[in-house]
């Protein structure tokens, strides 16, 4: 029943899904980055030369990946912090523009077994083979995926009831107030972007070895859009937004065989209406509150 | 306590404070009056550290905060409320409240590993008194953009209160407010904002100042004219040029 082409769906969600948090979090603190793809490459290359070039463990190489990618997400957004709005965005998409041309530039390649394996510029990084080393069905690497996913679903969740997560939601709604309410302003909006460097890091790196080759093609803008459009369609008052976003585009739409190859006039539509109608999307705050009050109304009975 | 010494402030060509010196008596209420665009609000945002002046210097306690941060001068328990108020619109009453204490290291139950955050009991307490004080309790899980102008400025005020602040600056308090609604606001201040705290109150409404001020600054193009106490001041001829018309 849950066929090969079935799972990779359902892997692919996995996956997507944590671009999709990486973009939600930074939507979450006020501004909207069209360049999360940079770090979801990021990590898909240093975590598979991790794995392929330097037989590290896996979790490491996925740990280390991630690492780098929120490195990465920190750094730019403590050199981008005084910008907003509009520049802020045109900023991030430059960035990750600029990561794009270096990958087509990048070549570090080892010869293993007669042959020259690692990244090589427009020809990409193939045989990452991670997978098929170790006998890995894609049931396995599914069950992995998923289980990545639900601990930073956890730990996303964990921060939104703190007093980190309260943070977020200062800065994202009013960053004046949040300051003259004592809030350092900046080491927050760091910290946000790391943690959203990171959340995409870990789906770069698991991308880059379910599919076994990458290129530096898939880390286009585009993929930065979809996973700003999750959020916002999947709704921005909870983690669990951006999860129904993807949910909705990859399990839904893209498995509606009449309107393959109109997927994108469709995903657009929906998108427009959203913004129209739910411009915080399906969960957006006041829903999400709603629920748990309901939630904990039942539940005090 | 509070101590502003010399301060100047300019928009482009437009200068909204010269050289204006005050200092605040503690445990006072200060009223600040003046007319429209006479430099009251400027003069609240250089006290909160949303602007650094161009000139003259601020001291709390006789520490220095002369072009410190925002975050630095709430640090230092000085809380305020807007003019055009500002609320954490997504936030319900609660969290708004709620979001006020989440630098407020003071106590050590209050701490990263107290968790959840908006369930934490200590602050929880603290929150449902200025709710009961302020009257807000029964809308405490309506989302801020529901609330009807009077209880956004309450809310305004209930969440500078929870932060226990040793100085509140408030801005045109029942600005927009029925006379019925301006006297309950006199009210909740005499009774709860005022005792043991060092205020400034900005209000148009004479009445209002009348009520609660002990003592009075007028301004008038960025200048302070006169200060002294809230009758007298009140019937100065100055004041009566500058503020009620020639
Ligand atoms: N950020 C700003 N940029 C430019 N000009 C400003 C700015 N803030 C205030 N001003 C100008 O400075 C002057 C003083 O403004 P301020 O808001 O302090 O007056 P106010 O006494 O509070 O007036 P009101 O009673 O109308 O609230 C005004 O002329 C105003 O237009
Ligand atoms: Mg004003």
């Amino acid at each position: 029943m849950l066929n090969d082409y079935l799972l990779t769906v359902i892997s692919n969600i996995g996956m997507i899904s944590m671009i999709a948090i990486s973009a939600y979090l930074i939507l979450i603190t006020g501004e909207i980055s069209f360049g999360q793809q940079a770090y979801f490459g990021i990590s898909a290359y240093a975590g598979s030369i991790a794995t392929t070039l330097w037989g590290w463990p896996f979790w490491m190489a996925l740990i280390f990946g991630s690492f780098l990618a929120g490195v990465a997400g920190g750094l730019i957004s403590a050199l981008t912090v005084r910008i907003n709005g509009i520049y802020y965005s045109i900023a991030t998409l430059a960035f990750a523009e600029m990561v794009r041309l270096s990958l087509l530039k990048f070549s570090y390649q080892f010869e293993i077994d007669g042959e020259w394996i690692g990244p090589n510029g427009s020809e990409g990084f193939g045989e990452i083979r991670w997978i098929f080393e170790n006998d890995i069905s894609i049931l396995e690497y599914t069950l992995l995926i998923y289980l990545v996913l639900f601990l930073l679903i956890a730990f996303i969740y964990l921060i939104e009831h703190s007093k980190l997560g309260m943070i977020f939601r200062m800065l994202g709604q009013d960053p004046l107030l949040a300051s003259v309410q004592g809030v350092k302003i900046i080491r927050y909006k760091v910290l946000a972007a790391s943690l959203a460097g990171f959340a995409a890091g870990l789906g770069g790196m698991l991308y880059a070895h379910s599919f076994t080759y990458i290129e530096p093609q898939i880390f286009n803008v585009m993929l930065g859009v979809h996973s700003l459009a999750y959020g916002l369609i999947g709704g921005l008052g909870t983690v669990l937004g951006p999860i129904i976003g993807v949910v909705l585009d990859i399990g839904f739409l893209e498995s509606i065989r009449g309107i393959q190859g109109y997927r994108m006039i469709v995903f657009g539509g929906l998108m427009a209406v959203m913004l129209i109608f739910m411009p915080r999307g399906i969960l957006d705050e006041k829903r999400v509150h709603r629920f748990k009050k309901f939630w904990e109304g039942k539940t005090h009975v | 306590m509070f101590d502003l010494r010399s301060i100047s402030k300019s928009f482009g060509s437009l200068k909204a404070l010269d050289q204006l010196d005050l200092q605040l008596k503690p445990k006072i209420i200060t009223g600040l009056i003046g007319p429209n665009g006479s430099g009251k609000t400027t003069l609240i945002n250089i006290m909160t550290g949303i602007y650094a002046p161009d000139s003259g210097s601020i001291y709390f306690h006789q520490q220095n905060l002369t072009g410190e941060s925002a975050e630095c001068f709430a640090q230092k328990s000085i809380a305020r409320t807007f003019q055009n108020i500002r609320l954490f619109k997504r936030m319900t009453v609660m969290e708004n409240i709620m979001a006020s204490l989440v630098t407020k290291e003071k106590n050590k139950r209050n701490n990263w590993f107290s968790y959840p955050f908006t369930r934490n009991k200590f602050n929880l307490n603290k929150a449902h008194e200025v709710l009961e004080i302020m009257n807000l309790k029964d809308q405490r899980n309506l989302f801020a953009e529901e609330l009807p102008l009077p209880l956004r400025r309450k809310l305004e005020i209930a969440r500078a209160l929870v932060a226990e602040p040793e100085v509140i600056l408030l801005d045109e308090p029942a600005g927009g407010m029925t006379p019925s609604e301006t006297f309950e606001m006199a009210e909740l201040i005499n009774l709860h904002v005022a005792p043991g705290r060092t205020i400034v109150l900005i209000e148009h409404k004479m009445d209002l100042i009348s009520k609660i001020c002990n003592h009075l600054v007028v301004l008038n193009h960025g200048e302070k004219i006169v200060e002294g106490e809230t009758h007298e001041v009140l019937s100065h001829k100055k004041v009566l040029e500058a503020y009620i018309g020639i």
